[in-house]
């Protein structure tokens, strides 16, 4: 019941929420004049300036423990982009939409029950926001939550030197 | 603790390099930057369970075969069972497609050899349940058991299935100790494999070549016998003539997998689609086929998959070993073929990249778990959909680029069997020997005790994404049935409103299976392209 009326909520919002990930032309009228259409940033095949300033303050967050201490703070963004270099060309432009989605302070709130951008909060607020946003009311809250983290997670967990970093002793070695 | 990273894997021969060395006609699409065209007797698109199969049986009945495949090639040298290399490489969209709203992820291969290249090689016959309940509710005829067994047989013999008798793993251990434990059934899984090491790698490419998938049996067969494979070449659409598809009109990618710019055609007196079940009415969706009735694409299923954690005091690396070489039909039938929702269980491998999508929450409740993998079981609860009115399955739409994306709304009867589907694997794994067990769901937490569990999880809410939910299985959406108004092929997989398009995969399927799909998918597709090489060459 609560999703459903979440969504109608969101569907106030201008845009259309019956297809969390397929955020199709409504979503991509009320982003014109976004970023959906800009070069990848500096250093990165497919994430844009605005997805790397919106994901970067989330990754510490989303791996906490999981980032060995010199680790380069874009990392985790950059085996994020390597992954996307594999998605087909609609299946990034779905989480472009989402990304470009959580840059505006209306849908932010509504998934996340924070006005302020992530580079805003700090750490400790982030973890209070991805926790809230976590246990939403909202279906959609939660599996746009799921979208926009989750494969950086996958990500991060399948680097060879990572995975050993739980106990997983790795794989044989193949010589060839 | 069980430590395999010392082993060391090699002088294993890699039958692509030799083959095409020796001179198989296999095509880089990648390459490809001249439109080109490419004339067969046969043209298959996808190489994968159905695809490879066709492929071989038409190839060595003399027919000119064209293979064209939108994944690349990748062989035994490059399987280093390394994560991050397998999932970009041998996975639609790297491991991480899911449902068009997100509900639900999908594992899907998309390489040379499809999905058998990276699944777990559990190989089981379709139930008799499941064809009667065809035959019954959608009238396909000449689909018994009886009629199946010799194929099942067949492909049994050529893909070495046979019934893993070596110790499972401790992974599989559990369900094996948690079932007896209950009263339970259970039984060990049949696998498609020789020489098999027990390492634990299938779903990142058999290093070995142990794994029959397409890439070391019917691919080579088909090749040897005088097959063209084209890969990285996405099949975009069927060009129509009258009642008859006159070719399939490819778009080659590059290695990045940007288009090359060129255009393959392939003419062809017959049209295999065998592309798995997003693909194929993909295909057929951008291609604009008659479909009087609205059917493409319709009632695709998933075997959806609900899922739970159990964490142990003693090792279980559930990284190495067969991964599923144990499973539980206890409750598959046991409410009736048309009651609430049957679901099979078994369990899966746990890599650390799949592990940290399986874990719940994010920062240290996640880390928590991942730093709990070695002593980590993850149980599965594969959901049968298709056999009732409540459960319709999905639709295949196309995106405005022409991409698939499956649409697959979770009703209420779906969300009932993830809920007694969560209560049966977290009974198994406590009764298993599990100190703590975590279901997946957004709202679950981590249970010390059955009692615990049962009531957390009567409380949970079970609404579309809270419960986390997945599939390795892609079923239907060109329904085999004899009534036009349903079914979009007959029971030899020929397309009733077109001359001369089959479909050879496991789209065909007019409900799930209720066993991992693999074999079905061959047996048929080698039924059905026996006949139609009888059919061409007789």
């Amino acid at each position: 019941m609560t999703a459903e009326l979440g969504r109608r909520d969101f569907l106030r919002l201008g845009t259309t929420a019956s297809l969390a990930l397929g955020l199709s032309a409504p979503v991509a009228g009320l982003l014109t004049g976004c970023s959906s259409s800009a070069p990848p940033a500096q250093g990165y095949r497919h994430l844009r300036a605005s997805d790397v300033a919106l994901l970067a303050p989330l990754a510490p967050v989303a791996l906490a423990g999981a980032l060995p201490e010199d680790t380069d703070p874009e990392r985790p963004l950059r085996v994020l982009d390597g992954l996307l270099h594999h998605f087909s060309p609609g299946g990034r432009k779905v989480l472009f939409q989402l990304l470009d989605l959580l840059q505006l302070a209306p849908a932010r709130w509504y998934l996340t029950g924070t006005w302020a951008a992530f580079g805003e909060q700090s750490e400790e607020e982030l973890k209070a926001t991805l926790t809230a946003w976590s246990r939403s009311n909202s279906g959609f809250a939660r599996v746009a939550q799921n979208a926009a983290i989750k494969p950086m997670m996958i990500a991060w967990y399948s680097e060879p030197d990572i995975a050993l970093k739980t106990g997983y002793p790795g794989p044989p070695e193949k010589i060839v | 603790m069980k430590d395999l990273s010392s082993l060391q894997i090699k002088d294993i021969p890699d039958p692509w390099q030799r083959g095409i060395e020796g001179g198989w006609d296999v095509i880089d699409g990648a390459r490809m930057e001249q439109d080109q065209t490419l004339e067969a007797d046969v043209v298959i698109v996808g190489s994968g369970a159905g695809g490879g199969v066709s492929a071989e049986i038409l190839a060595q009945a003399g027919l000119k075969v064209v293979v064209v495949e939108a994944g690349r090639l990748h062989s035994s040298d490059e399987f280093n069972m390394q994560e991050d290399r397998a999932y970009r490489n041998l996975y639609q969209e790297a491991g991480a497609m899911a449902t068009a709203d997100g509900g639900i992820s999908i594992l899907q291969g998309r390489a040379v050899g499809g999905s058998t290249v990276v699944n777990w090689t559990s190989s089981f016959r379709t139930p008799e349940q499941t064809l009667d309940y065809w035959r019954d509710t959608f009238g396909v005829q000449d689909l018994d058991r009886s009629a199946l067994d010799p194929w099942f047989a067949r492909m049994e013999e050529r893909l070495k299935i046979s019934t893993w008798t070596r110790e499972p793993n401790a992974n599989n251990d559990v369900l094996r100790r948690g079932c007896e434990a209950m009263g339970w059934h259970w039984e060990r899984i049949p696998r498609n494999v020789s020489g098999c090491l027990d390492i634990g790698y299938c779903g990142m490419g058999c290093p070995v070549n142990a794994k029959q998938s397409m890439l070391v049996t019917t691919l080579p067969g088909a090749l040897d016998a005088g097959a063209t494979l084209v890969h990285s070449c996405p099949a975009e659409q069927l060009e129509l003539d009258g009642d008859r598809v006159r070719a399939v009109r490819c778009r080659p990618l590059d290695a990045e997998r940007r288009p090359t710019g060129a255009t393959l055609t392939i003419l062809a007196d017959q049209v295999v689609a065998a592309g798995g079940a997003i693909h194929t009415p993909g295909l057929l969706l951008r291609s604009g086929v008659p479909d009087p009735h609205g059917r493409v694409g319709k009632r695709t299923f998933l075997h959806v998959t609900s899922s739970a954690l159990g964490f142990f005091e003693q090792e279980i690396a559930g990284y190495y070993g067969a991964p599923q070489s144990t499973y539980s039909d206890e409750f598959v039938w046991r409410d009736g073929v048309t009651g609430p929702m049957g679901y099979k269980l078994e369990v899966m491998p746990m890599h650390p990249g799949f592990m940290a999508g399986l874990a719940t929450g994010f920062g240290q409740e996640h880390r928590e778990q991942m730093e709990r993998l070695p002593w980590t079981s993850a149980a599965l609860g594969i959901m049968r959909d298709g056999f009732h009115e409540d459960s319709p399955g999905g639709e295949v739409k196309l995106r405005d680029d022409g991409s698939p994306m499956l649409e697959y709304p979770l009703t209420d009867y779906v969300l009932d069997g993830a809920r007694r589907s969560l209560i049966a694997q977290t009974e198994m794994l406590f009764a298993g020997g599990a100190k703590s067990v975590r279901p997946r769901h957004g709202d679950a937490r981590e249970y010390t005790s059955l009692a615990q569990a049962k009531k957390g999880i009567e409380e949970l809410r079970f609404e579309p994404y809270f419960v986390t939910l997945g599939s390795a299985h892609v079923m239907g959406g060109c329904a085999m049935g004899s009534d036009r108004q349903h079914g979009l092929v007959d029971d030899r997989g020929r397309y009733h409103h077109l001359a001369n398009l089959h479909v050879f995969d496991g789209s065909a399927f007019p409900t799930s299976l209720g066993v991992n799909p693999q074999l079905s998918i061959y047996a048929l597709a080698a039924r059905n392209a026996s006949r139609l090489a009888d059919e061409l060459t007789g």
